[in-house]
Parts: structure tokens; C-alpha cells; sequence
């Protein structure tokens, strides 16, 4: 082995061997790290047995750079087992420099088809027919917090793909009872726009006034094809389908041609074109690396700012080239963005992102105040998503979402908002969020210390943990299974949790993840579990114990309180939270995890969006008018089959 | 085939066990050394002896054959929870996988291949259920799923008892109206002029779509013959205790091999892992997290984790007197002509090993199966035999499965 690691670690300044991974980083790891993280026991959900080749390594970038982290430090291997020879540790050095070396060109993966997640299968649905499919039961506002769309309540919720965004599918195959969903789900929708309930909805798409009778004729049934089929479609359609639908419709009327026609849509609404997003795109040559068509690139463009289809003007742009101009596409997205659809962003990208669906787990037993605290933060990333407000705004902003549930937590702001009424004979209501400017709260502004956040994650180490993965971007994995619990206080023993876990960092497995978390977490103590700021000068804390919020950061900052660590976020922190917010949209757009051949995408927006201080706006732009956004890879099969007709 | 997750309190299960304690948490690799120590009873066939645990099956002990000592071939890499139920099942040997260079042994599963010859006649080829009440994807599929089609290719389990109702009764007449038929064939044809001009993958994909659509067609024909002789009321969306959860799902499952709606189901009893608490009614007074429970059986705490063996034992009993309650048209019942197999993907939920994992067979197979005994497989049996085993007396021709090295003959009559 010497002599192999030697010698390349002398020729690499000049010419790297091909297989540098395979021929000196593989052995190091196997000697050296298999042994906890990899095979069966994988601490900290580090595994390396699956990364055997160049091309595995590239798909973990995050990992290489723990990796790094911890042999720098001296962390890893731990105490108690053999170090990394020097030359080792020279050699994984040598080959991380060159990893982590961001490739000067971005690279796209090979297309793949992606069926629609149950949310952007219920807006599109809603959009297509223009109205929305309900449970038929309905509920008394004051017990059940349930799912009022049909389509939610049929389809399985979608498990969480690779990228941990909901939207990325690939994952999650399609099975039989899933398309007897869909079936069924198709056939609710067609009754309803061919009843009386639906008539308005058919009437328009055939071309008829409000005082139509429902008395559908040959050339309704064709004004009506030719408008909805482009649109389930998402794409202009050639004559010679509209031309074979119509040949089944001939010389029908009445009740027959309605039947006939349901039929074909039903056939359509269940058919691979309009569930998955892809199966229409078209390849120009033969394949290769290239844009996207138009429409294709017009509707990756409405699911990631709206989870929806395009609609017709966005459709419009489109058929005319329109979007692929920077300053065109810039203007589309802002008008997306003042749209009331561009509400899904928040309700879908932003609770992904913060992981806010944990609150509708845990208050659901008060509806009442559910709704308060899974609002305020929405109706917040709603405000800052559409409004072009800055990025960092998301952790320092003088702005709040406020009801009457949660006005409590804002002193003497909430004097000017405007009163609550309540019905007589009501005892509890859900109100509607007001916009606060705060001014005299102490202790609020941004996300953090949101009541409605600090109340999903009561405990310093849940606060700590969800602040490094959700705005730092840091993911610890889970701890290990081992771990000897955090010791009670012993008879006589007044220690705080507090110093219970300064113990506790004392093992040298444990402080690996908890200096990370514990000063973050720790710093939020002058919150309660409700997210009341204890701290604040009109709260009267009378001879209770005084509460240290202070810390020091790993990477050596300290900070004597939240509002100091605030600071460091948005100085030093902020390169780091905003690389993590652009790759967690870019993700989020493409509906897949990134890859390295994505880093300088990253890299080149991140590096903007410093230097103009920029609004979520300007980074939704960024990232719609981004390489892998605009350009994919068609991989095309010649294997001897004819084209049918 | 009922599935326990995380393991079993092995000193109140494994007859001669008794007197051991727990070795605390071992990784698998950890674990190993405790194969070397050998087993508590000799290799053979004993009478069958009730542990603690087995207290609930006393009613059956007629009706059961109790094996341990089987071993389930591993492969590094992945959680052991996560292989422990997506591997349990799996017809994947050792070399297979790695000469398809596998991440896990995971590939089709037993029920699948049974399902394969059992299956032809009814609708339903194989019926996945889960008591998972989580809605939520907490972990990934493979802690939740141990049936599967192929490598990464689930048979997704029904853990909401109006949709496994759904399933198997069809109650809503607007999902199946009469032009299933010709929407199918609509369908079809336009995936054939589709499929000409794509990439591998979204070739793969269409396939696949295809695939279902034409089971749908399949399904619906041989399900509208059965529908009529459903008796089974429709479930409430009300939310159950745990206990009558699983019950309920059990239920379901035994009205779908009664009424020959399938042949052939997987029913995992809880999820793997799955860190979040379950309310065991009338075992604790408040939720307890069962994964962690099994990671600490030091002192009495063991006795703790035994009450939810129990508790997911006098499921597995309930399932038996059910079943022996049915009766065919030849006077036999329902179990005297299945096989109720229930078993454990780990040997032990604190050391994660996958071997000497017991598993318990319960029912005749028409004649074919011994019962009443306590069967001591040798050193190094593999899981997959038993496997095997299971698959011919239900008449499917095979000679190996996965890594088998044989038949367990001693439990064929």
C-alpha cells in the first residue's frame, strides 16, 4: 500500500491517475472507517461501504466535507482506535482539495419522467376542470382540523424522495391501488363537470354563456377538446389527435356523445401523459445535452413557483418563445409570484423546508390554536416569498403574522391591531392572521423566535438540532443507539440541564454533535415551551434562577445571548444560510437532490445573492433561469421499434 | 405470514433460554460472538414447551410448531431494522446480490412467488397489510414493507382499513363504473405510440404504468364474481386503540382468504424501528416507543418489553381461533388447510442478530405439516429453508430459495 500512496501523492500536483478514489481513498476508508460506518453498523448514518467508485463519491459532497471536518480535527477515527497515518491523512487531503474544488462547469443529469405529487395532482386537477373535488361530509370547524380535498384523502401521501422534498417522486413507483385512485379520482371529477354542479366549468370550456342548457352538440364537444386538451396536456397538441378523438365522437348526440366523450377523457385523465411530467417533452436530434422545450420548460417553471400547471397566459408565453430571455422570464416569474397560486410555495416548499408539518402533529387536539400556530409562520414565508423581500429576512425581519391566539406574545405591538370580533354564543374562534410591525416586542422578528416555531420545538436540543439542519443546512444524523443516557441529578445534586449537558459534552463521541447543537439550542432558553420570551423586560421573573443563554460556536464565535447570535447568523453565518436556502430551492425546482455537477450552480448563485443582498425573488429567478433548470440530457433508445402510426 | 418487528424478548421465548440475561446493544457484527456459544437446546425435535410468552398460544399448541436456530444470510451495509424486514422474505441469495452488486439481499419476496401459483385463480395475487397507523413517512419504506416485487420495487401494504376494505370489497361504485374496459384499452394504445421514441428509463416507467393499468382490468373481471358474497361491513374512519387497529386488520385479512379473494397475505404487525410511540392499550397506561424499549432490557425492564410480546402474541392467537373457526364446505376449517407462519426478522431487538431467529407455523397445509413440536434446527440452517419448505407443501415447484440448502423435513408429514 505505501508505495501506491507515495507515489501518487507525489505526481498529483502534476497529473491525477484516473482512478484516484478507487486506487488510494477506498483502502484508507477501508482500513481505517469501515469499521463504525459501514455494513451494519453505520454510526451517524455514515455509511461508506456504498461508496465504492469516483462516481459515488461525487453523489455525497456533504459528506466528504464532514469527513474532512472531523480527520482535520482529529475527531476521527476516535480516540480509542489506531489514527490515520500521516501519509494518509496527507493523501485524503490532497484528494478532498480536489474534490471539494467546485467543477468549473455545471453538469445535468439525463431526463427522467416524474409522476405528479398528490398535491400538484389536486391543483392541477382543480385548475383543468375549475373546480375543486370536496370529501362530501362536511365537518364543524371547532372539532376536526381534516382534509376538506378529496383527492388528498384518497391519494397515499407521498413519501419524502431522496431530496426530502415531497415533489421528487422517482422514488415512490407507481402501484395498482395508486392508479385505482387515480381512476376513480378521474371518474369524480367528469361526473361533476357533466352535472349540473359542473356546468359552468363545461360551459365555458365549450364556448357557451352562462344560460347554456347542458345540451352538448358535435361542435361544443370539439370548441370544448380543443381547449381542455392542451391544458391536461400542458402542451400544444398535434391535429391529428384532436382528429382522432372527434373520428369516435361522429354522428353522435345527446347523452351518447357526452358518454362518448367522458370516455376519452377519462382514457386521458388516467393516462401516463397527464399523470407523470416528461412523457411529452421533445428531444430535438438525436438526444444530448440541451434546453428543454418550451413547454416543458414552461411547466417545470408553474410546479416550482406554483405546484401547478401553467396557466393560459403562461402557456401563451411560452408557445411564443417567450421565455427564454432572461428579462422575459424575470417578468414571468414576478407575475407568478403576485399570483394567489404562488401561496403553494409557502404552503409546500416552506413548510418542507422548515419541517413545519410537525406542528399539525402535535397541537391537533386544539384546532383553535392549531390554526394560530400553523398560520403565523405561512402566512410569514408567504409574505417574504411574494412580497421580494430579502433572504435574510427569514431570520430578521420587523415584520410578524399575528391572531388573536398568539398577540399575547407581542407586549404592546398588539395595541395596534385591529380588534377581534367574536359572534355572541362563541366561546373560541379561529381569526384571521393581521400583519404586525413590531416595534416594542422584545425578543422577535424572523423566524426563530416565531412563537409558533419555538412551540414545535420546545427543549434546547430539539431547537439546536432543527437550527443547524433547517437554516444552517448541517444534518447530524441520528445518534447512536449507544449512547449512555444524560445521568439525572443525584440526591443533593442541583445541576441545571443545562450543565447536565456541558457533562455530557465531556464523552468525546457526544461533544461531536452537541457543540454543534448545544450552544445554538441553549441560546433559545429565554423562550418557554409556548415560545414565550421570558427574558423581556415587562415579564417580572421575581427570584426565579437566571437563565443563561450565552455560547460559543464550534467555529469560535461567543455570544452572551440570542440576540448576539442573531447578529453572528446574519454576519459570519449568512454565506452559509443562504448556500443552504439556494440549494434547498434549486432542489426544490428540480424536484431531485443535487449532485456535484450542481455545485457551481450553487456556488454562482450564492455568490450573487452575497453581493446584492437578494430578495427570494431575485433567487427564484436565479434559480429558474439556471443551467439545470434550462437544459437537461435525453438519452434516446434506437432498439428497432417502429413508430406507431 | 405475520411479521413482529424489533425482535423478541428471547429469554421469555426461546424454551431453555430462560436463564439468560440480556447482553445489552451489540451491533450485528457485535452480536456474533454470541453464535459461538451455542444453543441452549440440542438440534432435533422436543415436545413443544409454552415460554412465558407463548402463554397466550396455549389454546393452539395442537396447532403450532415452534422452530429456532434459523439463520437469515446479511449483508453490510444498512440499518439492521431495515434489512430485518425488507430482507425477511427476500429470494435473494448472497452471491446473487453481489453479483448484481446489491446495496441488500432484497429482491421478490416469498409471498410473491407463492402468490405466483397460488394466486392464478383469484383476484388478488397476494395481499400486503401493516398496522402502522403513522401517516406520516417517519422512515423509509423498507422499515415498513415486507413484501416486495423485485429490488426496490414495493408492494406497498395497506395500513388504513377503509382502504384495505376498498381493496378488497370494491364498495365505491363511481372507482369501477362499467367502461373500465374500453378506458383501459384507450389507455393502452395511446402508451404503445408513446413508448417508441423514449429514453431507458422512462421506457422502464411507461412499462411498469402499463403493467398496473392491465392488473386493474384483470382484477375487476375475477372481483365482480366475489363482490355479491360480501358481508363485510365497510370500516369507520374513527381512530382504533392499537389492539383492536390490528384486530380489525386481521379481520380483514381472514374475510379475504376466506372468501378466496386472495391466497396469499403478508401482514407486518408493527413497523421496524419507526421511533415514535404507540399506545398499547390495556398494557400501559401511556405510549411507549417500542424500538427504544428493545435497545434497554437491562434489569426488570425486560419484563416490560415482554408485555408487548404478549400483546402482539394474543394477535397471532386471535388470528389462529379465527381462522379455526371457519369452516369449508368439507367440515375442515380454514387453518387446517393454510399455513399461519409468524416470525421475527432479528434474533433479539438488543443485538440486532440475524441469527437463531425463531419462527412459529401454525395450521395443517391439508395434511402436510407436523405440529405440536419444537423443532431445534442445527447450527447454520438458513431462514430460507424453512422458506422453502413452506412454499412446496403449498405446491410451488421450486427446489431452492434465496441461500437454502434444503427442506426441514422433519416438520413434513
Amino acid at each position: 500500500m505505501r508505495p501506491v500512496v507515495c507515489l501518487f501523492a507525489f505526481c498529483l500536483p502534476a497529473a491525477l491517475p484516473a482512478k484516484v478514489f478507487e486506487e488510494a481513498i477506498f483502502p484508507i476508508l477501508q482500513k481505517s472507517c469501515l469499521k463504525c460506518h459501514g455494513g451494519e453498523k453505520t454510526k451517524g448514518k455514515v455509511d461508506f461501504s456504498r461508496i465504492l467508485t469516483e462516481r459515488d463519491a461525487d453523489a455525497h459532497p456533504d459528506l466528504w466535507e464532514t469527513v474532512a471536518e472531523v480527520v482535520e480535527l482529529g475527531e476521527m477515527p476516535p480516540d480509542d482506535e489506531k489514527p490515520l497515518s500521516e501519509e494518509d491523512k496527507k493523501t485524503f487531503e490532497l484528494w478532498h482539495e480536489k474534490f471539494q474544488k467546485v467543477p468549473s462547469e455545471a453538469t445535468v443529469p439525463v431526463f427522467r419522467v416524474r409522476r405528479l405529487s398528490a398535491n400538484e395532482y389536486r391543483n392541477t386537477l382543480r385548475s383543468l376542470f375549475g373546480f375543486d373535488l370536496e370529501v362530501g361530509i362536511a365537518r364543524a370547524e371547532q372539532t376536526v382540523s381534516g382534509e376538506s380535498s378529496l383527492v388528498l384523502k384518497i391519494l397515499p401521501p407521498d413519501p419524502p424522495g431522496s431530496s426530502g422534498f415531497f415533489n421528487d417522486t422517482r422514488s415512490a413507483p407507481i402501484s395498482s391501488s395508486l392508479l385505482e385512485s387515480y381512476t376513480y379520482l378521474a371518474g369524480v371529477a367528469l361526473d361533476k363537470l357533466f352535472s349540473v354542479k359542473g356546468r359552468v366549468s363545461l360551459a365555458s370550456m365549450a364556448g357557451k354563456g352562462d344560460d347554456w342548457d347542458g345540451m352538448l352538440s358535435l361542435a361544443d364537444a370539439e370548441t370544448f377538446l380543443r381547449s381542455f386538451l392542451p391544458k391536461a396536456l400542458r402542451r400544444s397538441i398535434p391535429e391529428k389527435r384532436f382528429q382522432s378523438i372527434l373520428a369516435t365522437l361522429e354522428g353522435k348526440a345527446g347523452d351518447t356523445l357526452a358518454s362518448a366523450l367522458k370516455l376519452e377523457l377519462k382514457a386521458l385523465l388516467i393516462s401516463p401523459e397527464f399523470l407523470y411530467r416528461g412523457f411529452l417533452a421533445k428531444p430535438v436530434g438525436d438526444g444530448g445535452r440541451q434546453a428543454v422545450d418550451a413547454f416543458e420548460f414552461a411547466e417545470r417553471l408553474s410546479y416550482f413557483l406554483w405546484e401547478d400547471m401553467p396557466d393560459a397566459s403562461l402557456f401563451e408565453v411560452a408557445r411564443n418563445g417567450g421565455l427564454e430571455k432572461e428579462e422575459k422570464l424575470a417578468q414571468q416569474v414576478k407575475r407568478m409570484l403576485s399570483d394567489p397560486k404562488a401561496r403553494n410555495l409557502s404552503e409546500s416548499f416552506g413548510v418542507q423546508l422548515l419541517g413545519l408539518a410537525s406542528i399539525d402533529d402535535q397541537f391537533k387536539n386544539d384546532p383553535i390554536r392549531l390554526h394560530a400556530l400553523r398560520t403565523q409562520p405561512r402566512d410569514f414565508l408567504n409574505y417574504l416569498f411574494t412580497e421580494d423581500r430579502p433572504v435574510m429576512e427569514l431570520l430578521d425581519s420587523n415584520v410578524t403574522f399575528v391572531n388573536q391566539n398568539t398577540s399575547g406574545f407581542y407586549g404592546k405591538d398588539r395595541q395596534r391591531l385591529a380588534p377581534f370580533h367574536k359572534p355572541r354564543g362563541v366561546e373560541r374562534q379561529r381569526t384571521m392572521n393581521q400583519r404586525l410591525e413590531l416595534r416594542d416586542a422584545e425578543g422577535r422578528g424572523g423566524i426563530l423566535t416565531m412563537p409558533s416555531v419555538l412551540a414545535m420545538n420546545h427543549g434546547p436540543i430539539i431547537r439546536g438540532t432543527w437550527m443547524l439542519r433547517r437554516i444552517l443546512g448541517v444534518r447530524l444524523g441520528e445518534p447512536p443507539a449507544d449512547i449512555p443516557p444524560i445521568k439525572p441529578n443525584a440526591r443533593g445534586q442541583k445541576l441545571t440541564f443545562r450543565q447536565r449537558f456541558e457533562l455530557h459534552r465531556e464523552n468525546v463521541t457526544c461533544a461531536r454533535c452537541h457543540e454543534k447543537i448545544d450552544p445554538l439550542g441553549f441560546s433559545l432558553d429565554g423562550y418557554d415551551k409556548n415560545g414565550r420570551f421570558l427574558l423581556a423586560s415587562y415579564h417580572k421573573r421575581g427570584n426565579q434562577p437566571i437563565i443563561d443563554t450565552s455560547g460559543k460556536l464550534p467555529s469560535g464565535e461567543e455570544f452572551k445571548d440570542f440576540a448576539e447570535l442573531k447578529r453572528i447568523l446574519l454576519s459570519s453565518k449568512r454565506e452559509q444560510v443562504i448556500r443552504h436556502l439556494t440549494t434547498q430551492v434549486l432542489s426544490y425546482a428540480l424536484c431531485r437532490k443535487l449532485g456535484r455537477g450542481d455545485q457551481p450552480v450553487v456556488e454562482e448563485i450564492t455568490r450573487k445573492a452575497l453581493l446584492q443582498n437578494a430578495t427570494w425573488t431575485q433567487l427564484f429567478i436565479e434559480v429558474a433561469n439556471s443551467i439545470p433548470f434550462r437544459q437537461t440530457v435525453y438519452k434516446l433508445v434506437k432498439d428497432g421499434t417502429k413508430l406507431e402510426n | 405470514m405475520m411479521y413482529l418487528p424489533n425482535g423478541l424478548v428471547r429469554r421469555c421465548f426461546i424454551p431453555g433460554e430462560e436463564e439468560n440475561t440480556s447482553p445489552g446493544f451489540k451491533t450485528v457484527k457485535g452480536s456474533e460472538k454470541f453464535r459461538a456459544n451455542g444453543d441452549a437446546t440440542p438440534a432435533g425435535i422436543h415436545p413443544l414447551h409454552l415460554t412465558s410468552t407463548m402463554q397466550p398460544l396455549s389454546r393452539h399448541r395442537e396447532d403450532i410448531t415452534l422452530l429456532t436456530g434459523l439463520d437469515r444470510p446479511y449483508k453490510l451495509g444498512g440499518d439492521a431494522h431495515e434489512q430485518g424486514a425488507s430482507c425477511y422474505l427476500s429470494s435473494v441469495s448472497p452471491e446473487e446480490a453481489s453479483d448484481k452488486k446489491l446495496r441488500f439481499l432484497q429482491g421478490r419476496t416469498l409471498d410473491h412467488v407463492i402468490g405466483e401459483k397460488l394466486g392464478r385463480g383469484s383476484p388478488l395475487k397476494t395481499l400486503e397489510i401493516s398496522c402502522n397507523g403513522f401517516t406520516k413517512g417517519k422512515e423509509s419504506m423498507r422499515f415498513d414493507n415486507i413484501s416486495w416485487y423485485d429490488v426496490d420495487r414495493v408492494a406497498p401494504s395497506l395500513k388504513d382499513p377503509q382502504a384495505l376494505y376498498d381493496r378488497l370489497f370494491l364498495s365505491d361504485d363511481a372507482r369501477y363504473n362499467d367502461h373500465l374496459h374500453e378506458v383501459t384499452s384507450l389507455v393502452l394504445a395511446d402508451a404503445k405510440s408513446l413508448s417508441s421514441k423514449l429514453g431507458r428509463s422512462d421506457k422502464d416507467t411507461l412499462d411498469e404504468f402499463m403493467t398496473m393499468v392491465r392488473d386493474i382490468e384483470t382484477r375487476m373481471a375475477r372481483l365482480r364474481k366475489l363482490i355479491a358474497e360480501a358481508g363485510v361491513a365497510r370500516p369507520t374512519d374513527e381512530v382504533l386503540p392499537r389492539g383492536e387497529y390490528i384486530k380489525l386488520q386481521c379481520d380483514l385479512m381472514i374475510a379475504a382468504l376466506h372468501m378466496g379473494i386472495t391466497n396469499v397475505t403478508t401482514m407486518m404487525i408493527g413497523p421496524e424501528r419507526w421511533n415514535a410511540s404507540m399506545l398499547y392499550e390495556g398494557v400501559f397506561d401511556k405510549p411507549v416507543v417500542h424500538h427504544a424499549m428493545s435497545h434497554n432490557q437491562r434489569g426488570d425492564r425486560y419484563k416490560q418489553l415482554q408485555e408487548i410480546d404478549l400483546f402482539h402474541m394474543e394477535k397471532y392467537s386471535y388470528v389462529l381461533s379465527r381462522m379455526k373457526a371457519v369452516k369449508e364446505p368439507d367440515g375442515s376449517s380454514l387453518l387446517d388447510n393454510s399455513i399461519v407462519a409468524c416470525g421475527v426478522g432479528l434474533g433479539d431487538g438488543a443485538t440486532h442478530q440475524y441469527f437463531d431467529l425463531p419462527l412459529m407455523l401454525a395450521g395443517r397445509a391439508q395434511g402436510g405439516l407436523r405440529n405440536n413440536l419444537h423443532f431445534q434446527c442445527p447450527n447454520g440452517t438458513p431462514l430460507s429453508n424453512a422458506w422453502l419448505t413452506i412454499a412446496q407443501q403449498l405446491g410451488v415447484e421450486i427446489d431452492h430459495f434465496s441461500n437454502s440448502t434444503g427442506t426441514l423435513s422433519a416438520l413434513t408429514s
